[in-house]
């Protein structure tokens, strides 16, 4: 069901469908290919092979509970993803977290960012041909998701924030380690750049590849690291503060050609500031509460007020929905975004009042950088469209929804 | 000249394989299973299970539907009748799909009474889907292999109270909870005289009549 | 009526069916022998779908490590023994994984990891499959969402137990 049908351009090219399964492709897009000879005519994506309805999910849920669909969407950044729905939410209601709160999802943004580019170096260097990087990511990657672990009871799709603050306070003892861990990380990070920055195989295979001029990248629509690499200085952090960005010092780094060397390098040095980052935080944390006093509650009815009588029964009073007049939450539209480890993840809700979004719309890089693979993969031979698919940095799972 | 060196006498492929050299020397991280086994960090999201009041022996779920409410995928069904007399809510039915289950704990943070909990237990993979479609006592069941694995006395949850945050806000029961005792003589002593006795004989408080 | 067997050997076990006297010895050290080799070298075919195949990576990476069992991942179904559905299976992908499951020679198993695999999880919308087993035959179901690296390693040894109990599952008497 729902099979594309293209003609080719003349008759004697070289059709090549790289299809939904297949070891190398991130997860499930299917390419389809032209070639003459070894070299790319014309590429067509095909996405939807993963697409569960996640927006149409969230509207027969309350806010709370739909953040736990969320987390599902980058499911290699899930703290990222919850932050950005927090933040939407937050700034539609006017409500601000407490000062703890914004430093422990600094801190853990950024420990979210590390493990992404993790595995993106790991999954990318495997596709090329290096696969003692892999090991070497995956058994850093495990000690931050003990970390996870430790925080909050889940490894890879947490729920941890809240609307107004996060769930639970982090322990001086996790923090202790995580600062332990950062000098250990700097040394590591060292050995991946020893390992692949100089090697004379790596520079061949990515030098002069998937170059994209600054203004075709703005063009195109495309943020992150792969905006960055092109020489322009766009980082959300930076411009638009949220949370405790504005109280850490840190470097956006740059790149110059626009290739895919550039790109690896980009993200290499970012490793390096989040490492930074994180240190900051924990030096910096304040004491107090972790999530703030106007936060709505977990279990948030679909429409009306709750109020609550005097004569007490088990839980501190007795339940009572008055009428569907009174909103719960403001009316209106607004769209705000992040700067997750794979670019700009925008999030743009319309709330009618009651306690479920009317709409929530997902704006994903990955979709977006999806697009940009037929005008990357001009020119080049078959083995260097995988090197392409690995330096966009794809996740399928906000792909397609 | 540099450069020339450099590619003649393969140095930065050499500056890669003394990383890799070096390797052989250090422990390797492996952790073999199943003889040996990581533990799980207290608070981790496993397997459900119905916390044993050790004073009744009988879970204690006052059926008020708040985690039904709140599940996001709905996989808890639970069903109660009102007593006649006093006006009380007796539950009668409690079913957790676990397949659908997300393990989010929501589940376990809205329950105002501190009823259900996730465990440690991560390791209940079955051949059918019937054996992990849990009712009320196989919840009771997965609460007694928990506590004999760990062999602990007592036994409390960080999402049941919620360090960090505002005590005025969290209900009455989730302000101050004390860790639940869970006695290993005590359990088989009950679980004895389950066997033994029927079960008009063992409610001890009158206030409550359960009808089953 | 009297029985005529062309060699006298020949026992009668059950109305109609003869055996060489001592066969059940050859045949069960033979099954142990088959089901010995199979179990120990189980080659899973990569189906990573969605958040639970970079759970189904951290268990293929040093800390938890597959390859000490004999497991082995390759890409091409002809040279696979047992299939690990790891994610969410949509309309869109299920004539794939059905297409690339005929390819599997057999002795084939299936395996099922994860919410969304067993029962859709979550996603309970008109484009998701509520389960592999509307339309695979499944052998072991492992429930989390994403299930820890050692909660997988726990199903395939449930699995490698199954293969241990079957009964002549070689030759022409399958």
């Amino acid at each position: 069901m729902g099979q594309l049908e293209i003609e080719k351009i003349n008759e004697t090219t070289f059709v090549l469908q790289m299809g939904p399964h297949h070891p190398a492709t991130h997860g499930v897009l299917k390419l389809y290919c032209e070639f003459e000879g070894e070299r790319v005519l014309r590429i067509i994506p095909d996405v939807g092979y993963l697409h569960r309805g996640v927006e149409k999910l969230a509207e027969n849920k309350t806010y709370p509970v739909a953040m736990t669909i969320t987390d599902r969407l980058d499911y290699i950044s899930s703290m990222t993803n919850n932050i950005g729905y927090c933040i939407a939410i937050e700034r539609l209601m006017g409500i601000e977290p407490t000062q703890r709160a914004k430093f422990i999802r600094t801190m853990v943004s950024e420990l979210t960012r590390l493990s992404s580019h993790l595995l993106w170096l790991a999954t990318h260097a495997l596709d090329i041909g290096a696969m003692t990087v892999f090991l070497y990511a995956f058994r850093e990657r495990e000690q931050i998701l003990t970390f996870f672990e430790k925080i909050c009871g889940a490894r890879l799709t947490v729920s941890y924030p809240r609307i107004g603050g996060v769930r639970v306070d982090v322990e001086q003892a996790v923090l202790d380690e995580i600062y332990g861990f950062t000098d250990t990380m700097l040394k590591r990070i060292d050995d991946y750049e020893e390992l692949l920055t100089e090697n004379r195989i790596w520079i061949a295979r990515t030098k002069g590849i998937g170059i994209i001029s600054a203004e075709e990248a703005l063009s195109l629509g495309l943020t992150g690291p792969v905006l960055r690499g092109s020489g322009v200085y766009y980082d959300i952090r930076k411009l638009e503060p949220y949370d405790a960005y504005e109280e850490v010092n840190f470097e956006v780094p740059l790149g110059e050609n626009g290739d895919t060397y550039d790109r690896y390098l980009c993200r290499i040095q970012e490793m390096r500031q989040s490492v930074f980052i994180i240190k900051q935080c924990i030096e910096k944390m304040p004491e107090g509460q972790v999530i703030s006093e106007q936060s709505p509650e977990i279990d948030m009815p679909f429409q009306g007020k709750r109020e609550i009588l005097a004569d007490g029964s088990l839980w501190n009073g007795f339940v009572s929905f008055t009428d569907k007049k009174n909103e719960i939450m403001p009316k209106g539209e607004f769209y705000s975004a992040i700067e997750a480890p794979k670019g700009e993840l925008g999030f743009y809700i319309v709330s009618d009042g009651s306690g479920r979004p009317y709409r929530m719309r997902v704006r994903a890089p990955s979709f977006i950088h999806i697009s940009a693979i037929p005008k990357l993969c001009e020119g080049h031979l078959l083995a260097d469209v995988i090197t392409i698919i690995g330096t966009l940095d794809i996740v399928m799972g906000e792909a397609d929804r | 000249m540099r450069t020339l060196v450099k590619k003649l006498l393969f140095l930065d492929l050499l500056k890669g394989l003394i990383i890799t050299f070096k390797t052989i020397f250090t422990h390797p991280v492996t952790i073999r299973y199943p003889k040996e086994k990581r533990k799980p960090e207290p608070g981790f999201r496993g397997r459900h299970a119905f916390v044993r009041n050790p004073d009744t022996g009988k879970e204690r779920c006052v059926a008020c539907t708040k985690c039904a409410q709140v599940c996001p995928s709905q996989c808890i069904y639970v069903d109660y009748s009102i007593n006649s007399e006093t006006g009380a809510r007796v539950l009668t039915k409690y079913e957790i799909d676990a397949f659908r289950c997300i393990f989010c704990g929501y589940c376990e943070q809205v329950c105002p009474v501190n009823a259900i909990v996730l465990t440690e237990f991560y390791e209940y993979a079955s051949y059918n889907r019937q054996s992990n479609y849990f009712d009320r006592e196989v919840l009771l069941k997965n609460w007694d292999e928990f506590v004999k694995q760990y062999n602990r006395n007592e036994y409390l949850n960080k999402f049941w109270y919620l360090p960090g945050v505002d005590r005025n806000i969290l209900p009455a029961a989730k302000r101050n909870p004390e860790p639940i005792l869970c006695y290993l003589d005590k359990q088989s002593h009950i679980e004895s005289q389950h066997l033994s006795q029927p079960d008009s004989l063992l409610v001890q408080d009158d206030s409550k009549k359960e009808t089953y | 009526m009297p029985l005529y067997t062309e060699n006298k050997d020949l026992i009668e076990v059950e109305d109609g069916t003869k055996i060489i006297k001592g066969s059940n010895v050859i045949i069960t050290t033979l099954d142990k022998i088959v089901n010995w080799g199979r179990s120990n070298s189980l080659w899973p075919l990569t189906f990573g779908l969605a958040c639970c195949a970079i759970e189904m990576m951290a268990a293929g990476a040093s800390y938890i490590d597959l390859d000490r069992f004999g497991i082995l991942f390759r890409a091409s179904p002809r040279q696979a023994d047992v299939i690990i559905i790891a994610g969410t299976v949509t309309y869109k992908m299920a004539p794939v994984v059905k297409r690339v499951y005929d390819q599997m020679p057999e002795p084939r198993y299936v395996v099922a990891m994860g919410s969304c695999a067993c029962t859709g999880g979550i996603f309970n919308t008109y484009s998701t499959v509520q389960g592999a087993d509307q339309f695979l035959p499944v052998d072991v179901y492992i429930p989390g969402c994403p299930p820890r690296p050692e909660a997988l390693m726990y199903g395939l040894i449930k699995l490698k137990e199954k293969i241990m109990k079957e009964q002549e599952k070689w030759g022409n008497w399958k």
